[in-house]
């Protein structure tokens, strides 16, 4: 399903290996190149190779952007684990419970306190860390009362009365949005609303990120399935679909057309943006309102490595530039460490940490209080090894339109 | 598949050198510029030194670079340089080093604007102009120290000792290895770039340093393979130069090469913070164009369709390594706008010649687009081309590659951004 037959066209000219985060903190990583194009040369020649290792991709897809020769080492690194994962017969305990984190939100929304403290208590931490390999040095996101789409559903739709003068766009607000990260959501809702476009929610599933990364490509694919479905009317009407989080929107962007190969997967992803994408396109035609109130903030953006590659630029720091008095500019500091699911494993916490490394200095010499950053795992490693604040652009946006 | 499109002023094709400078030279003239990258461009991989003139038409060595420039409106009126103009050429030199002062790295020039001598990981003098800071210098008659670090392959203090000896006869040059102390990112077999990460953290370089000790007598420089740290080259130079007692100086080395890594980075990131907006991952398959003028290029970035829609386009993608030129049958090709590719005529004899570096080099290193001297092809009005692609230079035969890069991007840039018609 990812193509394979490309390996060839590696030159082995080490650009992948220079770039990669992990590889610089661990010798344990084979690395892209021999990773990825590497093995598939030995396997194309009939030799055996060792796939142990292969588990330190971060998946951040660093090597995708810089190969000059247009490979996609971490697509063949993935298809080696899923083999890997298809031979132990499925997923391990652990890393199947970190894939299915969205099951638990009814339960932890329902009675966020207990939840939020069980998972902050150092005995229940030493429990999951002995048994379940969950770093028991990795804060759990702070589980928040209620549900952004039960918000979303009690409110008053300010375009009831009359259309809406842009009309109609979709919001994947992912899992995060739906708990965690709920005000985050709530202000992408308020400043697309303020910009005149009705908002709807689709049904919608977990993106399935954490699947991908974990090597459940089975899985995936289902999951990847069911979100098109899902999303498909809405991409039929023309309605963009609107995303807060850059690996939810990389997945349904370029991985659902990748790993499903049809049609539906790619008018869906024809329609998918990043809100910030979003907005700086509708500033391009004019159509953004600017009605900003001045705020004098220096406001560093740590570019996620999912939005990096989609190739979009860095239209989250251009759009926090229109706002008076804001100086913002990109770090471009590399990958923050975290991953995903992969800095709350207890083997890779340490890697985790050190790839994050070079960003952590790099906020820590600057002055700000806040960091600007479009994926929220991104932003809870920034204030884990940072303890400055991270916030999404969106949330700076609201703020500046006085909306929150 | 629908596109996403998009609308700048400039759109510069390739995150080289050449596109860099074309991206400047358009936004400091106050363009809306974008620049689309796919992936590593070949500055990664060169010396991140700026040649540009080491030999003339003949191939003969060159002191002074930019007479030979100058000869070149009579004697090779087709040069890229000659396009150009060598006023243009010195303004665009002089504006690459101010941009890149600013970005954060210098470079060193001869108080003559002669060419300067750097080494290669062999030992053997290469004639350059622009050298970037941190790149050794040895003189003739001036002893030298050489230190490998063992388990590195790129390097060997020994062999490049005994080039560097032929190369400057009566030039005390010694060799020696240095045992890195172990660390568990430190495997048998060291790369230069993990070598060069490791000697980024500060605590493993003072393990590093306390190993390094002064000669007696000391000699006048101590070279290093340049692996001597990414992105805090500047203090690991300065501790080990005050480890061994001497100047310290780099060697560049095989690609990947982290001076010229050092150099795309920030380059590129000084664009993103004066306003370019880098595209990155974004491949440029073909082109909207009617009555010689380009309106659009499209392509795709992450499995979407994007188009870019502009004023005037510059493409600077390279040449057959940085695949702005791909190998098509028996011919040549530019795969963006199917321009002409100027080559020799069929027949092996006619493309290469039989010696590995025969002086005044292969034919086929001269292939490439010819334009005129606004940098256009024939027949395109706001399409001009920069860089390696350009036909009518051997950047290995005459050292020409960096200046050609930076002097036609500067330019291509400066005509895409609104100068003369």
């Amino acid at each position: 399903m990812i193509a394979m037959e490309l390996y060839d066209a590696c030159l082995k000219c080490n650009i992948c290996e220079l770039h990669c985060p992990v590889l610089r903190v661990t010798p344990e990583f084979p690395g892209p190149k021999n990773g990825g194009p590497g093995y598939e040369r030995m396997k194309a020649a009939g030799k055996p190779v060792d796939t142990t290792g292969l588990d330190l991709c971060c998946g951040c897809r660093t090597c995708e952007v810089v190969c000059p020769s247009g490979l996609s080492p971490v697509d063949l690194i993935a298809e080696h684990r899923a083999e890997k994962v298809r031979e132990q017969g499925g997923l391990s305990f652990r890393d199947n419970f970190m894939c299915h984190q969205d099951r638990l939100v009814p339960m932890a929304s329902a009675m966020p306190g207990l939840v939020n403290s069980m998972m902050s208590a150092g005995w229940v931490r030493s429990i999951m860390d002995a048994t379940t390999k969950v770093d028991r040095r990795r804060p759990m996101p702070k589980y928040q009362p209620g549900t952004f789409r039960a918000w979303f559903a009690r409110r008053e739709n300010p375009w009831k009365a009359q259309p809406a003068p842009n009309g109609q766009v979709a919001y994947f607000h992912g899992c995060s949005g739906q708990n965690q990260e709920m005000e985050m959501a709530k202000a992408a809702v308020l400043v697309l609303e303020h910009n005149g476009f009705e908002v709807v929610l689709p049904e919608q599933e977990c993106c399935g990120v954490p699947l991908m990364a974990n090597g459940a490509l089975d899985e995936f694919k289902q999951r990847a399935a069911a979100n098109v479905a899902r999303l498909l009317p809405y991409a039929q009407k023309g309605m963009p679909i609107i995303f807060t989080s850059t690996s939810c929107s990389l997945n349904v962007k370029y991985e659902y057309p990748k790993v499903l190969g049809t049609d539906e997967a790619q008018l869906v992803a024809d329609h998918c943006y990043d809100i910030s994408e979003f907005l700086m396109m509708l500033h391009a035609e004019g159509k953004l309102k600017t009605d900003f109130h001045p705020v004098e903030e220096e406001l560093p953006y740590h570019q996620p490595c999912h939005q990096r590659a989609q190739g979009i630029g860095i239209p989250a720091v251009r759009l926090v530039q229109l706002i008076p008095g804001v100086k913002a500019w990109n770090l471009d500091a590399g990958c923050c460490g975290i991953a995903g699911t992969y800095g709350f494993k207890k083997e890779k916490y340490d890697i985790s940490m050190a790839v994050g490394s070079e960003m952590r200095d790099a906020i820590l010499a600057t002055k700000a209080q806040r960091v600007i950053c479009d994926c929220e795992t991104c932003r809870w490693q920034i204030e884990h090894l940072t303890g400055r604040t991270a916030v999404h652009p969106i949330r700076v946006l609201a703020e500046a339109y006085g909306l929150v | 598949m629908k596109r996403r499109s998009y609308t700048y002023d400039v759109v510069v094709i390739g995150g080289g050198l050449s596109g860099i400078a074309a991206a400047e030279s358009a936004r400091s003239r106050g363009a809306r510029v974008a620049l689309l990258t796919d992936g590593g461009s070949m500055l990664e991989l060169a010396s991140g030194c700026i040649d540009l003139m080491g030999a003339d038409c003949s191939g003969k060595l060159v002191e002074k670079p930019w007479d030979a420039i100058d000869a070149l409106a009579q004697e090779d009126p087709q040069h890229p340089y000659a396009l150009v103009g060598a006023d243009r050429v010195r303004l665009a030199m002089a504006a690459f080093q101010g941009m890149a002062a600013e970005a954060g790295i210098s470079f060193k020039v001869d108080g003559n604007q002669a060419n300067q001598w750097i080494v290669t990981a062999l030992g053997h003098l290469k004639p350059t102009y622009l050298v970037q800071e941190g790149i050794g210098m040895p003189q003739k008659g001036r002893p030298v120290r050489v230190i490998g670090f063992r388990g590195m392959r790129e390097f060997h203090p020994g062999v490049f000792a005994e080039g560097l000896r032929k190369a400057l006869p009566d030039t005390q040059v010694t060799a020696e290895w240095v045992e890195l102390p172990p660390h568990p990112l430190a495997p048998k077999d060291l790369t230069p770039m993990q070598v060069a990460r490791l000697l980024d953290d500060g605590v493993y370089r003072e393990r590093v340093t306390s190993l390094l000790k002064p000669a007696e007598p000391a000699p006048a420089l101590v070279l290093f393979p340049a692996v001597l740290g990414l992105s805090r080259a500047a203090e690991v130079r300065a501790e080990f130069s005050r480890a061994v007692g001497a100047p310290v100086g780099e060697v560049p080395l095989l690609a990947p090469s982290l001076p010229g890594l050092r150099l795309s980075q920030v380059l590129h990131r000084y664009l993103e913070n004066h306003g370019v907006d880098v595209y990155s991952t974004c491949r440029v398959e073909g082109a909207e164009a009617a009555d010689g003028r380009v309106s659009a290029v499209y392509g795709e970035a992450a499995g979407r369709k994007l188009e870019f829609r502009a004023k005037a386009f510059v493409l600077a993608t390279g040449g057959l390594l940085g695949k702005g030129l791909v190998v098509e049958g028996k011919g040549l090709k530019e795969p963006i706008f199917d321009l002409p590719v100027e080559a020799p005529q069929d027949g092996a004899d006619h493309w290469a010649s039989k010696e590995m570096m025969p002086t005044g080099g292969h034919a086929f290193v001269r292939c490439g687009i010819r334009t005129d001297d606004q940098l256009r092809p024939e027949g395109w009005a706001n399409l001009h081309v920069s860089g390696r692609m350009l036909a009518g230079c051997d950047p290995y035969a005459a050292y020409c590659g960096g200046g050609v890069a930076v002097a036609t991007g500067w330019r291509a840039g400066q005509l895409a951004g609104g100068a003369e018609e």
